[in-house]
């Protein structure tokens, strides 16, 4: 059986703390009325990042719509997040573990990629289900507040 | 979907920052066990994995733990854990700051870790 065995950290990283804003982010007003299917198709626009509002994020639902401070995609701002902090993280390593930190690279590349695609699929599944059994039926701006907060990966549990 | 993913944290080759985001999960799962009837989680914080798989080619290790259960209007649900690593040979990389070894029977393997994914589904 596969077992922890050690654990070694000799790290000396300055952990600065970190400035969370914890304020959920609000896509729609009140007086604003959309049925499903719209709130399904509506943009996504953040002034913050997901993981600069949860440090644990899951990734967004609908990640190829997300845009950030006014226009970044979401795909390339989390992917430079990610590949910032393993550069941040090892630049003292750097020189001599070249191969191990491309590694880690590709590493974090590939399930970025796989993660998007599978939340862009799962998203394009609703869709399609919503506009088969589309009532037109506007939601309350609760539950359309909530699929936009879902879309966007920043909905609590 | 397999599964809805909950939490993420990408951390690479940093145990601390590793560390405090395993504890903000964990205190996450606390709340969770106050407020949801049926819900309760394993708060060791390195639970024993009950699956691994390596990628040769790529030097990656991915592990999956089970780090909690819930039952929601009669479906049981199970929260799984996934991290993944580099693998890397120590007799070649020795000044790794931050390490972990696995033991998969007679052999050990080093990794550093690069993150930490969350996801609940229903339980198998």
């Amino acid at each position: 059986m596969l077992k922890y065995i050690k654990v070694k950290s000799s790290c000396e990283h300055t952990i600065q703390q970190e400035v969370r804003t914890k304020r959920v982010p609000r896509f729609l007003d009140e007086q604003t009325k959309v049925t499903l299917e719209q709130a399904l198709e509506m943009p996504l626009s953040m002034s913050h990042l997901p993981f600069d509002i949860d440090t644990l994020s899951p990734t967004p639902l609908d990640p190829y719509a997300l845009t950030v401070y006014g226009g970044v995609d979401y795909a390339l701002a989390a992917r430079s997040y990610m590949i910032d902090k393993l550069h941040s993280n090892t630049i003292s390593i750097g020189d001599t573990h070249r191969a191990l930190i491309e590694r880690a690279e590709q590493e974090i590349l590939d399930q970025h990629f796989h993660r998007m695609q599978k939340n862009d699929e799962a998203l394009r599944q609703w869709k399609e289900v919503a506009a088969e059994r589309s009532s037109g039926k506007v939601l309350s701006h609760r539950d359309a507040e909530g699929v936009m907060q879902v879309r966007a990966g920043v909905a609590q549990p | 979907m397999g599964g809805i993913e909950v939490s993420k944290a990408t951390r690479p080759f940093c145990f601390t920052a590793y560390g405090i985001a395993k504890k903000v999960l964990h205190d996450r799962l606390l709340k969770l066990e106050e407020r949801v009837d049926g819900f309760s989680a394993t708060h060791d914080m390195s639970p024993t994995p009950y699956r691994s798989s390596i990628d040769q080619k790529n030097a990656s290790l991915v592990v999956k733990s089970q780090i909690g259960q819930a039952s929601l209007l009669g479906v049981e649900l199970e929260l799984i854990n996934r991290e993944s690593s580099v693998m890397y040979h120590p007799s070649e990389m020795d000044s790794v700051p931050e390490n972990r070894s696995f033991n998969f029977g007679p052999h050990v393997v080093e990794s550093s870790v690069i993150d930490s994914t969350t996801y609940v589904r229903v339980k198998s």
